[in-house]
């Protein structure tokens, strides 16, 4: 999303335009609408076990996607320039924008990483909440059956 | 440099976002966790 929004802020001032179809974009927007659906499809079951299975196809066929958007900029014509960090020949970004790049290249996997963690953390919690509930609940449960047996 | 600083403000909106949802997720979960293994800690005190 932030690389959806900051580009497009970006291509403004430089390509004159907000937003343009060409296989670059369009390739990361697939990316942004894969996670929302992968958001929603864990989202959608109950049971985290089943959610988990089914979310892992998902991103299995998603990860299809991953060299596309790589690849975008040599197999179409595009607006968008070719490969400037990752291509034969080295980068072709000035040492003076490259730097700052992978500085904050790091800095922000090292975020998605402590993130990742503390959401790690807050599922754990949840499943607990969830095994406590039901064990909570069995009582009442067994209750009732007998109650209607009586 | 509006547009650097959009970008910037931007960034920084959808970051702040994110941590916040995901640092008021895990004290949500704490809260409830704490809350139900409370319940059930005195459940058999009240009972016995």
């Amino acid at each position: 999303l932030i690389g959806l929004i900051t580009g497009s802020i970006w291509g403004k001032p430089m390509w004159g335009t907000w937003w343009v179809w060409d296989a670059r974009l369009t390739s990361f927007l697939v990316l942004f609408i894969m996670y929302l659906g992968l958001i929603a499809l864990w989202r959608a079951f109950d049971d985290p076990a089943r959610a988990g299975r089914i979310a892992a196809i998902l991103v299995l066929v998603g990860t299809i996607n991953i060299p596309i958007i790589k690849f975008s900029v040599d197999w179409w014509n595009t607006l968008h320039q070719p490969a400037s960090i990752l291509r034969v020949g080295g980068p072709s970004i000035h040492p003076s924008m490259l730097y700052p790049l992978l500085i904050m290249l790091a800095a922000f996997a090292a975020l998605f990483a402590t993130l990742l963690l503390y959401a790690m953390r807050a599922e754990i919690f949840r499943r607990r909440v969830r095994a406590a509930e039901i064990i909570q609940a069995r009582p009442t449960v067994i209750g009732r059956q007998q109650a209607q047996s009586a | 440099l509006g547009y650097i600083v959009a970008a910037y403000g931007a960034t920084a909106i959808v970051l702040g976002i994110m941590t916040g949802w995901v640092l008021l997720d895990l004290s949500a979960q704490k809260r409830k966790l704490e809350r139900i293994e409370g319940e059930g800690g005195r459940r058999p005190k009240s009972s016995a």
